[in-house]
């Protein structure tokens, strides 16, 4: 038989010809990075490479954008917390990337603001570009007292956005100085005022809908993939100040726990969850809280098997295969740190893990080539990639 | 358990006993248990499989039985227990490929593959995917003898499309 002699032991192996149906096994068991690597070694590896799936073992990766004050650099650093102590360097991105910032992140696609505050999607392997509808059109009609630059910039808060990765559809929802709620499609050419709602205190989109909680305890649900947007739902949502205790049940808690912040949460099912964070001072770290939203008691005990990603807004499912711990949380938390004599901001990543009720800082990449790596403009992703 | 015993016979002639529990870690041989072409005093002739990679997937195949059947009678234990297990199976394993060389891993992938036994298979993949790791595409082409067939026009636009894994 052919097929024996090619594999007859007495050959030499070559590990170009094994079948591709095995080559792409070990294509899939490499992280991103390796893969893209390995499959330039030979043609067939990279036939195997066009057929494998990229194990999806992507927890968030840190990117540090570069310094403003800096002219030259247009590139940006990435860290995989997985590959320890190694640094990649993207593409030129362009000199704007040190001129500009990034407000919000989905996979690999960044919301990026211009120092004249329009904002655009732009990729960060790919290097597509979409512009937005240019922001100054609201001023005249929005923008009532503040008129200097520096105000304009804090006038964009909450920023969402949803991009689809083969379509190119997207959706960038935002609230002006978190009184009036914006947003827009593919295919407007203007940012469209979503009504009735205002004094946002958070937002998540998912799913072409969008979940809005205010100031005010109005919960809304609002369907945004039609002409118009669409209010399906609404009801009271109690939020936690931090000064008075809204239950007796953890009055206790409040003598050393200090409320810091409450964020909506939707799950893998659909369910919307009201997720409170809170600082202990006693232990310097944090805890949380999780209530649906109707704010039943008791807490949520458990998130079962899936991971809530907080900076998202959103749960995922957890096994072994994408890395995820089950029953955790994973948020990003800034802080300053003294070196030497100068404050260093820095933007570290955490996960708490729900049934121990310990945080774990993630592992982050300190220096690079021995200089101390700048922080300052900083972020943690979900980096997708696409399969060109 | 059943311990009845199956004859294996590679192809360069040697013989291997192994208990039926263990064989059944092969698809194809438990699909032939199945359909009972499986001759008592007769080996199974395993063309495709030399005497020395078939004992190293016997030798797989009798741990992992032993591990199966732990699983069933105990699946009350307790989850430190169960990780405790796992850590057994874990460093063991590492233990069975840490000591082979890349030729011997390639005949066992190529051995697993034919014979079907899924778990082996993810496990040589595995390594050899730690083989791969954090290297450059020349290394990887030295340590695995892969001959770089790309023209340089082709390399430089594969690599293009990922410049920044190579920083």
């Amino acid at each position: 038989m052919e097929i024996d002699e090619k594999h007859n032991p007495s050959s030499p192996n070559s590990w170009s010809e094994l079948p591709l149906d095995l080559l792409s096994l070990v294509f899939e068991s490499l992280s991103f990075a390796n893969f893209q690597r390995a499959k330039t070694v030979c043609s067939s590896w990279y036939s195997a490479s066009r057929q494998s799936v990229p194990k999806k073992n992507q927890i968030h990766w840190q990117i540090l954008f570069p310094d403003q004050d800096n002219d030259n650099n247009s590139s940006c650093m990435l860290f995989n917390p997985e590959e320890k102590d190694k640094l990649y360097k993207t593409q030129d991105l362009g000199v704007e990337i040190a001129k500009n910032v990034c407000i919000a992140t989905y996979g690999s696609w960044l919301l990026m603001k211009d120092p004249v505050l329009n904002i655009y999607i732009t990729n960060l392997f790919t290097h597509e570009r979409i512009n937005l509808p240019p922001v100054e059109l609201l001023w005249k009609d929005y923008e009532l007292r503040f008129s200097s630059e520096e105000y304009r910039g804090m006038n964009i808060r909450s920023p969402r956005f949803w991009i689809d990765e083969k379509t190119k559809d997207y959706v960038v929802v935002w609230a002006l100085r978190n009184r009036w709620i914006f947003y827009s499609k593919k295919g407007d050419n203007l940012w469209n005022k979503i009504p009735e709602i205002s004094d946002c205190l958070d937002m998540v989109y998912k799913d072409h809908k969008l979940y809005f909680l205010n100031h005010g305890w109005l919960f809304n649900i609002f369907d945004i993939s039609g002409e118009t947007p669409r209010k399906t739902f609404q009801c009271v949502v109690m939020v936690e100040t931090g000064f008075q205790p809204s239950m007796d049940t953890y009055e206790h808690r409040c003598k050393s726990w200090i409320f810091t912040d409450t964020k909506l949460v939707v799950t893998v099912a659909g369910q919307v969850l009201k997720v409170e964070k809170w600082w202990i001072r006693k232990n310097k770290s944090w805890s949380f809280r999780v209530l649906n939203r109707e704010c039943r008691r008791p807490e949520i005990e458990s998130l079962g098997d899936e991971s809530m990603l907080l900076d998202q807004g959103i749960t995922v499912l957890a096994n072994d295969t994408n890395g995820f711990i089950r029953n955790s949380i994973y948020f990003s938390a800034s802080n300053y740190e003294k070196r030497g004599t100068k404050d260093h901001y820095k933007n570290d990543f955490y996960i708490f893990n729900f049934k121990t009720q310990k945080t774990e800082l993630l592992h982050t990449c300190d220096t690079f080539d021995g200089s101390i790596l700048q922080f300052a403009r900083a972020r943690w992703f979900l980096p997708s990639f696409t399969h060109a | 358990m059943s311990s009845n015993m199956i004859m294996l016979k590679s192809s360069d002639g040697a013989s291997f006993e192994i208990e039926e529990a263990a064989a059944r870690k092969s698809k194809i041989i438990a699909n032939m248990i199945e359909v009972e072409c499986v001759d008592e005093d007769k080996a199974i002739p395993l063309q495709n499989v030399t005497g020395n990679i078939l004992a190293l997937v016997i030798e797989y195949c009798n741990k992992h039985i032993v591990d199966d059947d732990d699983d069933v009678a105990t699946e009350e234990a307790s989850e430190e227990e169960e990780e405790a297990k796992k850590k057994k199976v874990d460093d063991w394993e590492a233990e069975f490929m840490n000591s082979m060389s890349l030729e011997t891993m390639f005949e066992l992938l190529l051995a697993a593959n034919y014979l079907n036994i899924k778990s082996l298979i993810d496990l040589v993949c595995q390594t050899i995917a730690n083989n791969i790791k954090d290297k450059t595409p020349e290394e990887v082409r030295k340590i695995f003898s892969i001959e770089n067939d790309f023209t340089p026009e082709e390399e430089e636009e594969i690599r293009k499309e990922n410049a920044w894994a190579f920083g």
